[in-house]
């Protein structure tokens, strides 16, 4: 059920916030042995939060659309008390001692909070493969990955584990895992989402957002997270508007740019072709279609492949086994002590990234690559500014392809990297995108579109998702 | 570009504190090989004139808070945190070597 159906439910006295945590609970016991999204599950406390959330339901007083719903966070965001992993060994015990302010925010909004969701390792990786805690399994069929890096995410939402969770985006990982499992969710702009108690990947590229059951949902989640944020001098200080109160039906008189960079050879021919077919739809429900170009889009991966792993090392670097997290049985000096904990510590892909990420900001590299891949971000940035003077919004697909099988792209880093061709170039710009379902392969695996909006534009892109589910 | 060799591998694994062992360093030189060289491709680009970006969305006002500082409700929580400690003071391997 949606947040809206439960929140109905709720308010209405029908079920109480134990039960329904109960009841999901309950699921995620049957479910998560096989498809692995959870990787702690907190009963305890989340029937405490529930308890708190019925008492606020009874009095009628500091109801939101959220007190009562059970939510799942990845594993990325520190939860205060709760262990908080980053599915990786070298953080396998670490416990914080504080709340990232979207935690705060959720629990002040009545939220109950389940547990911790699986993803790859430092949410590094598209197919939720690179986990210290094993693969998730896609609900779908469980033969397949479920996209990445929010695996956990999208796949405990799409299996009724937890009515809407949180996910973190950097090149893709809400939108990406969202299309292959059939949800919904939203990459905000960068900025509107507070990132203190995120465990930094690649600073200038990560956001926060929601991954959820339908676009009011997500609508819902996004205004609970966004706004400024003392503690996140990134965070803007735009106003936050009422997203979900702001839906509304109509299409008329909307510019939807189509890139033609997005629709190339490699691409599945079932993922073009459901994506066609919603944009036909869209058009006759009213919006107008304007062929656009994006000629920078073949160079945003290469980009993103310096950018994120240059920022990803500095990020890391404070993984060393002295104040927190695993530490090694090393008997050697400082040095090795930290060269032990680190190689033990960090998982193939994790350690993959470090790696090129040294050595691009290495002495003698940093403008043959860093620099120059800034300069590149800045034509993409540049691209996506010159299409938005024509158009109020781009469609494309969010994934070249549906989900694909478990062990299918792992010993090729570059297969792998380019699952996210699509959904780089709009965390290298800075806008933001949602991915809603748009239909399904002849294996029965969703397919996701993907509409991306100017900074800012949140409401716009929400809405134009939410007229796409009203006509689908 | 710069050739990737075995040693190129080695001298980025000691910047960036972590080892491999000799029996996984032909297989790790080719995949890091693969994605530095999928990755020059921007060098095919011409960037002259182009400044770079760094931030994607820059806001015109200050952002930065005052700098005070401010207690942590639980300091000794944190020091708890540490794999080896003595009373609240973290340990760690001798750092000055001895006459």
């Amino acid at each position: 059920m949606s947040i809206n159906e439960l929140h109905k439910e709720l308010a209405s006295g029908k079920v109480s916030a134990v039960e329904l945590a109960k009841s999901y609970l309950e699921t995620i016991r049957k479910t998560n042995p096989s498809l692995n999204s959870f990787i702690t599950v907190c009963e305890e406390n989340a029937l405490k939060q529930a308890a708190k959330a019925d008492e606020r339901l009874k009095s009628k007083k500091n109801v939101t659309p959220l007190t009562g719903i059970p939510i799942g966070i990845k594993d990325l965001l520190i939860t205060k008390g709760i262990r908080t992993t980053c599915a990786s060994k070298i953080l396998s015990n670490y416990v914080p001692q504080y709340n990232a302010t979207v935690v705060d925010k959720l629990e002040n909004a009545g939220a109950v909070i389940l547990g911790k969701l699986n993803m790859d390792e430092f949410a590094m990786g598209s197919s939720n493969e690179h986990s210290a805690f094993g693969p998730v399994k896609n609900p779908h069929n469980e033969k397949y990955v479920p996209g990445g890096s929010s695996g956990g995410s999208a796949a405990a939402v799409a299996s009724n584990q937890c009515a809407a969770a949180l996910g973190t985006d950097t090149g893709g990982s809400i939108r990406q895992p969202a299309s292959m499992c059939g949800c919904v969710g939203i990459k905000p702009t960068y900025g509107r989402v507070s990132r203190f108690g995120l465990v930094a990947f690649a600073s200038s590229l990560d956001q926060i957002g929601p991954i959820t059951k339908n676009v009011t949902d997500a609508a819902i989640m996004l205004k609970a997270i966004s706004g400024h944020d003392n503690l996140d001098s990134t965070t803007l200080k735009s106003e936050v508007p009422d997203y979900a109160a702001a839906l509304k039906e109509g299409l008329n008189g909307i510019k939807i740019g189509v890139p033609k960079e997005y629709f190339i050879k490699g691409i599945s021919k079932e993922v073009a072709e459901s994506v066609n077919q919603a944009i036909k739809k869209l058009e006759k429900n009213g919006a107008e279609i304007v062929d656009i170009s994006l000629p920078h889009t073949e160079y945003a991966v290469a980009c993103y492949y310096i950018i994120a792993p240059a920022e990803a090392s500095a990020n890391l670097a404070r993984y060393d086994g002295i104040r927190y997290g695993h530490r090694a049985k090393s008997a050697g000096s400082v040095d090795d002590l930290f060269r032990q904990t680190r190689t033990e510590g960090f998982g193939p892909e994790v350690t993959l990234r470090i790696m090129l990420g040294t050595y691009v900001l290495s002495s003698g590299y940093y403008d043959a690559y860093y620099r120059k891949a800034q300069c590149v971000r800045t034509l993409i940035k540049n691209d996506f500014a010159g299409a938005f003077a024509k158009v109020d919004a781009i469609v494309s697909p969010t994934a070249p392809t549906p989900a694909f099988k478990i062990g299918e792209k792992t010993d090729d880093p570059l297969q792998m990297y380019l699952a996210d061709i699509f959904t780089t170039p709009v965390n290298l710009a800075g806008l933001p995108a949602i991915s809603i379902p748009c239909g399904a392969s002849k294996d029965r695996l969703p397919i996701g579109m993907q509409i991306i909006g100017k900074h800012l534009d949140e409401a716009k892109i929400l809405n134009l998702a939410y007229n796409y589910e009203l006509i689908a | 570009m710069a050739k990737i060799t075995k040693e190129t591998v080695e001298y980025v694994a000691k910047l960036a504190s972590l080892k491999f062992e000799a029996k996984e360093l032909d297989s790790y030189t080719a995949r890091f090989k693969r994605v530095v060289e999928y990755v020059a491709k921007l060098s095919a680009l011409d960037t002259e004139g182009i400044s770079p970006t760094s931030h994607a969305v820059e806001e015109k006002d200050p952002r930065l808070r005052e700098d005070v500082s401010s207690k942590f409700a639980d300091a000794d929580k944190l020091i708890e945190a540490a794999p080896a400690k003595s009373g609240r003071l973290i340990e760690v391997p001798k750092v000055i070597e001895q006459e």
